[in-house]
């Protein structure tokens, strides 16, 4: 399985707080899942690790749940603290 | 109701800027009922002027969300129409950042459809609103703020008290050290023996019976060892001169008192005042030094045996009696003045009416803040008014290291305290962190590096923040290290997480272990009472830990 990296979309108070609008994350499993993704981040930004809690994974701008498939090619971001209006 | 089904005109646009429009131009006759909505940015953000509002958008994704939203609505409350505008980027205060407008038959569904939208706007669209503010303030442009890296960076603006004093050693349990301690002479301050037993010379070292001189006492004169014979020695006593080694008493055989016994020299019976004694062992392992504590093993004069910024315990405190510090060389207490503002609040000695309550919260930071390194200055109850709070901080400030501000239980909207730190010029580090209770906590220095924390009013929010940021900040003030903390594990586990950093009250239940008691909220000061202490759940965490535990008793 070739390696992919994946660039996360970031906005709000996650993007403001990481002073950048994505992060790059590269991937060598197989199998690899938004989960994936959100453990990988939360390793590597430990200064975030408290608000991912409240964030969701939008995959090709549908929301998703952590256990979906991330294939190379997808647009992937990370959505939460909303707030419009 | 009509059989006919009407497609609903359904428009939503986000658009660049503020919003300058009117109501649509509708043709729509069935409408007996058009409503408009209109969000305005507000001039105030969480109390504290604002420019305007940036709006960040996921696009395409939030059009479309607004549009699926917006048609599921128009369903389900029997619209006629609908429109959604919302802005993108920069909008100024008092211009119009968001608009909706609806259509329908009747009133009712227009008035329902209008706020089920706006609610389910705000819970899943991803737009987002960054404040732009007069003022930078560091928390509102990140988001709740994290609780260990507000501290640190709160910790980071405070310097150490500067004036020392002397106290009498008599006085000095609890303060803070702040010249290192130095030996006063080395350590043993000679050569003494590790055990009991027989100093002896190393070519005396042999197999036969060795006469025994006489008793080397403790704190005796060191005496020579003649040669051929050996010295009865007790731990801690000198080790003669002459002697090589000391042979432990389990090592050697002694002959029965009074008598010579069999194989032993009789010549020598004057040499043998102390009796005979016989090695058990190969004399070979009796090296040179065997059991003897060398003088100035453990410490030489002039080694720094206390380092400064120590809270001067029980054991230093003998450590400065042996080594002869009558008066040890402390760094003045910190001094904290406590400002509790609250309109309903009387003192514990009086009967409150039907509106008012008695003030707890300035008891519990008393004893918070009840350490021989602290002096509590003042405790002045203020008006939850501006002016007033202003004035009470301005006041204090003047003698105290640390102002401490708590507001009464229904604070509700009024928070004076971060306009009171802007007008003393002031840096607000931290205000409104991801944590549970304890949300609106601030952190703020002013007057280089004095401190000024405004606690929220709810008892169990104010002992928590005191506990957590509080008192981390007063040590730094002292010139103490910060406190570590100790783990316990929770009897039983916590069956969910929570996005915010969680304070729990908890018992305790054994050796390194908890039991959290259940508590009815922020309120609750009886389940806070019956603790030994909190533990801090970090966000997004469930289970049994181990957690971080804040004793209310620091030792």
């Amino acid at each position: 399985m070739t390696p992919t990296t994946y660039e996360v979309l970031l906005f709000g108070p996650l993007s403001a707080r990481l002073g950048r609008s994505s992060v790059r994350i590269r991937l060598d499993e197989p199998a690899a899942t938004c989960g994936v993704l959100r453990d990988r981040l939360a390793r590597s930004h430990p200064d975030v690790a408290d608000l991912l809690p409240v964030h969701r994974f939008a995959r090709n701008q549908e929301m998703v749940p952590d256990d979906t498939e991330v294939r190379p090619g997808d647009e992937i971001a990370l959505v939460g603290m909303v707030s419009g209006g | 109701m009509s059989g006919t089904e009407t497609a609903v005109d359904c428009r939503v646009e986000i658009r660049d800027g503020p919003l300058v429009v009117g109501p649509p131009d509708w043709a729509l006759e069935d409408s007996g009922s058009r409503l408009s909505f209109e969000g305005v940015v507000r001039p105030l953000e969480d109390g504290r002027p604002i420019r305007g509002i940036r709006y960040e958008t996921y696009d395409p994704m939030a059009s479309r969300m607004l549009e699926e939203l917006a048609r599921q609505v128009a369903g389900e409350f029997g619209l006629r129409a609908i429109r959604v505008l919302h802005s993108r980027g920069m909008v100024g205060a008092g211009e119009c950042s968001f608009r909706l407008d609806v259509a329908s038959p009747h009133r009712r569904e227009s008035i329902d459809a209008l706020d089920r939208f706006v609610t389910r706007m705000k819970e899943d669209v991803p737009i987002w609103k960054h404040p732009i503010g007069s003022a930078e303030t560091r928390s509102d442009q990140t988001g709740l703020g994290d609780p260990a890296r507000a501290l640190s960076e709160l910790l980071g603006a405070i310097h150490p008290v500067g004036e020392t004093e002397e106290v009498d050693l008599e006085h000095a349990s609890g303060r803070v050290l702040a010249r290192p301690i130095l030996q006063d002479r080395d350590s043993p301050p000679a050569d003494v023996s590790a055990m009991d037993g027989f100093a002896l010379r190393l070519e005396d070292r042999g197999s036969g019976w060795i006469p025994v001189h006489a008793e080397a006492e403790i704190g005796e004169a060191i005496r020579s060892l003649p040669a051929g014979v050996s010295m009865k020695i007790f731990t801690g006593a000198p080790i003669p001169d002459g002697a090589d080694l000391v042979v432990r008493r389990e090592d050697v055989e002694e002959g029965p008192a009074g008598e010579i016994p069999e194989g032993a020299d009789a010549a020598r019976s004057a040499e043998a005042g102390g009796g005979w004694m016989r090695l058990r062992v190969d004399p070979a392992e009796l090296d040179e030094g065997r059991h003897i504590r060398r003088r100035g093993e453990n410490g030489k004069a002039g080694d720094r045996v206390l380092d400064p910024g120590t809270l001067l315990s029980a054991p230093m405190l003998g450590a400065l009696g042996a080594f002869g510090v009558a008066r040890p060389v402390v760094r003045r207490r910190v001094r904290v003045a406590v400002i509790v503002t609250g309109n309903e609040l009387v003192p514990v000695d009086r009967e409150p009416g039907p509106t008012q309550i008695r003030d707890s919260n300035g008891w519990a930071l008393r004893g918070i803040l009840g350490r021989p390194w602290l002096e509590l200055v003042s405790r002045v109850r203020a008006r939850d008014q501006p002016a007033d709070v202003r004035d009470a901080l301005d006041d204090a400030i003047e003698a105290a290291d640390a102002v401490v501000l708590t507001g009464g239980v229904s604070m509700g909207d009024h928070d004076h305290v971060p306009a009171a730190v802007e007008a003393l010029g002031g840096t607000i580090h931290f205000h409104r962190l991801a944590i549970k209770p304890g949300k609106p906590v601030l952190g703020a220095t002013v007057r280089g590096g004095k401190v000024v924390m405004g606690l929220p009013g709810n008892p169990v929010s104010v002992l928590a923040t005191a506990r957590r940021f509080l008192l981390p900040a007063l040590r730094r003030l002292a010139g103490l290290e910060p406190g570590g903390s100790g783990l316990v594990r929770l009897v039983e586990p916590l069956p969910r997480s929570h996005p915010l950093t969680r304070f729990l009250p908890i018992e305790w239940a054994g050796p390194g272990l908890g039991r959290v008691i259940p508590s009815r909220g922020s309120g609750d000061l009886v389940a806070a009472a019956r603790s030994t202490g909190l533990v801090e759940i970090p966000a997004g965490a469930s289970g049994s830990g181990p957690w971080s535990f804040l004793p209310w008793e620091e030792s």
